[in-house]
């Protein structure tokens, strides 16, 4: 559930998602896509993208936390993505989340996702989360 | 028609996700929600949902297109966007229901419903656009 003292949530774990860079309101995490991955046509299911594209954003705001006037926790309540590209069983997906306002009841952030080998987008999203900050 | 034949994504196996209903114009899936599916918080991560309403429309797209054209001319997710009302934890079983709003020649557009099944809360709402992949077009 932690890595690195980062908390992560155990689907990403399960799906075999690996954070590799948490900073102040940034997180990188990668997946090496495999078959069991992929969707009815053998391309990577869209399911895995917004699980990664959604988990980057909570691991970057969990990563506030710490912060004076940090939030002390939240949930995803909007989500829009989109999905320009495609990956394949055997691509390395890196997905970058940064929280680009933090405000007293919400936050917000974009998302993306890239194929590692050619660096294309494959993934973009816009979350919206309901925070709680911890009390002075 | 039966559910026999209508394979399921690999994904969607391996969360646990069960195909419950393949009708023409409606498909719906369910799940028991397990530690596994949780978040640091203890409750399902949005994953889980929009995997499940993903597969539920793309099989509800299907159901109506018919699977010979849409192995010819295969459709795959575009856009999408999800309201998350309400959570699940471990040990509640959630349904996902796809329907068709529009089917067009190149795009496909689509609602998606999550409900815990205890008490019929809706906890989670998405629409979803397809694009119609034509090849050699």
């Amino acid at each position: 559930m932690a890595e690195g003292g980062v908390p992560r949530a155990q689907f990403t774990a399960f799906i075999g998602g690996v954070v590799e860079e948490v900073r102040e309101g940034y997180c990188r995490l990668g997946l090496v896509a495999g078959p069991q991955h992929l969707d009815r046509d053998g391309a990577l299911h869209a399911g895995v993208l917004t699980t990664l594209l959604d988990s980057s954003l909570g691991i970057a705001l969990g990563g506030l936390r710490g912060r004076s006037g940090g939030p002390r926790s939240q949930a995803t309540i909007e989500m829009s993505a989109g999905f320009p590209g495609r990956a394949q069983s055997g691509d390395k997906i890196v997905v970058e989340g940064r929280v680009t306002h933090l405000l007293e009841t919400v936050a917000f952030g974009r998302a993306e996702a890239r194929r590692d080998r050619d660096g294309e987008v494959i993934a973009e999203a816009r979350l919206t989360f309901a925070v709680r900050h911890a009390r002075p | 028609m039966t559910l026999e034949g209508h394979r399921q994504s690999p994904f969607v196996e391996l969360i646990g996700g069960r195909l419950e209903v393949w009708e023409e114009g409606l498909v719906r899936l369910s799940l028991t929600v397990e530690e596994r599916h949780t978040n640091p918080h203890g409750v399902m991560h949005g994953g889980v949902l929009t995997t499940l309403m993903d597969e539920a429309l793309g099989g509800v797209i299907a159901s109506v297109r018919g699977m010979e054209t849409m192995w010819e001319a295969p459709h795959a997710t575009v856009d999408m966007n999800v309201s998350f009302l309400s959570n699940a934890r471990a040990g509640d079983e959630i349904a996902v229901e796809g329907r068709v709003l529009k089917i067009g020649r190149s795009v496909a557009f689509g609602e998606a419903e999550a409900h815990r099944k205890r008490d019929g809360a809706l906890i989670a709402k998405g629409r979803f656009t397809f694009t119609i992949i034509r090849r050699g077009e």
